[in-house]
């Protein structure tokens, strides 16, 4: 009988001695800042960068990170796009071009009542003016009212988002305290195919850039109006505690509007 | 005593992207400028429309900003990339009747 008391006297000492630890660990782990480097640099087509994450002196995690052109997956990205647009732009123009060639030509058949003639374009299309229905122009097309130009499904209601956007605001702003740079410095010169969005592009970054209070850090960004291009480096050195990063989240899952955009999504 | 030196102007003229208004497309150049300081931080930016080119189905003429027509050659010589526009445009619209 006394050694069982005994032996779950020592169970019971181990088990609290393993909960104090864990706690303390846990304690360490939210106060204790995470150290976060990073470093990238654009120059052309090429990408390179390197990240580091240490705690206590320890490199958790450290990388190296170079693109060759082929990988350039934001330029290709932005290319592809950029193809894409001109392409449907010019299958419209065309398809209105053969529009406007059938109208005119129609009325001059009317004119003359001669049978049918042949309208030929210079990129070597022919189109009979019989009376057919033009396909695939951008209002006969019951696809392109539904499948093209429509927006994917959202998996929540814009307008729970709407509401829960104060809160999320209050979010970041919690998530942003969590941070502290160290260092950062940005330099980047960036230029989209319109003159006029790459304008607009650089107003909402230097706002994005005053709304975060970085006006005074080492941050330039310089629009290019001559074409699309991204270049530049970015280098920060950033202390996180998570005690911050715990504390925003926890204020965050009170937040009702929060909690409902969340459901919707899970739902979803 | 510090010197103070004035902000410097850069000024570009550019071609904005196309708008398809019907059966027009409309090309609008436009005057870029930026407020540079000698540092190299840029204080601000606006942009300023100068003239349309406007492309029909047949033909193409430009339009200044003030709505009065001007010359193709005018507004060529103000953005010399539309230069490829207009013979693309005369080109594609040319209509053969058999």
């Amino acid at each position: 009988m006394l050694a069982w008391v005994e032996v779950s006297s020592i169970i019971l000492t181990t088990l609290s001695a393993l909960a104090a630890l864990i706690f303390v660990l846990l304690i360490f782990f939210l106060i204790i800042p995470f150290h976060l480097d990073l470093e990238f640099k654009k120059q052309g087509p090429t990408v390179r960068g390197r990240y580091e994450v240490s705690w206590l002196g320890f490199i958790l995690k450290k990388d190296a990170i170079e693109s060759s052109p082929a990988q350039d997956a934001i330029t290709s990205i932005l290319r592809e796009t950029q193809d894409e647009a001109k392409r449907a732009q010019g299958d419209e123009y065309d398809c209105k071009d053969e529009a406007q060639a059938k109208t005119a030509q129609d009325a001059e058949e009317h004119e003359n009542a001669e049978p049918e003639k042949i309208v030929e374009k210079t990129d070597g299309q022919k189109t009979k003016d019989a009376g057919q229905k033009i396909k695939d122009t951008p209002e006969d097309d019951p696809g392109n009212k539904t499948g093209k130009n429509s927006a994917p499904a959202l998996p929540f209601n814009p307008r729970t988002l709407l509401d829960a956007f104060p809160a999320i605001v209050r979010v970041c702003r919690d998530l942003v305290k969590s941070l502290s740079f160290q260092k950062l410095s940005c330099c980047i010169c960036f230029g989209l195919d319109d003159p006029v969005d790459t304008a607009v592009m650089s107003g909402y970054l230097w706002a994005i850039v005053s709304a975060l209070g970085l006006f005074r850090a080492n941050i330039l960004i310089s629009p290019s109006f001559a074409g699309m291009m991204l270049e530049g480096d970015f280098v920060a050195d950033v202390r996180a505690r998570m005690i911050w990063a715990l504390w925003a989240l926890i204020n965050a899952l009170r937040e009702r509007e929060i909690r409902k955009l969340l459901r919707e999504v899970v739902r979803s | 005593m510090q010197e103070i030196k004035l902000p410097a102007i850069e000024t570009e003229i550019r071609v904005a992207k196309e708008m398809a208004a019907g059966n027009k497309i409309i090309y609008t150049v436009v005057k870029v400028s930026i407020l540079k300081s000698d540092e190299g931080y840029i204080m601000g930016s606006w942009i300023t429309p100068l003239a349309m080119l406007i492309v029909e189905p047949g033909r193409q003429y430009a339009l200044s900003i003030t709505g009065e027509k001007m010359p193709l050659e005018m507004i060529l010589e103000l953005a010399p990339s539309l230069k490829s526009v207009v013979d693309k445009a005369r080109g594609i619209h040319r209509i053969k009747v058999t």
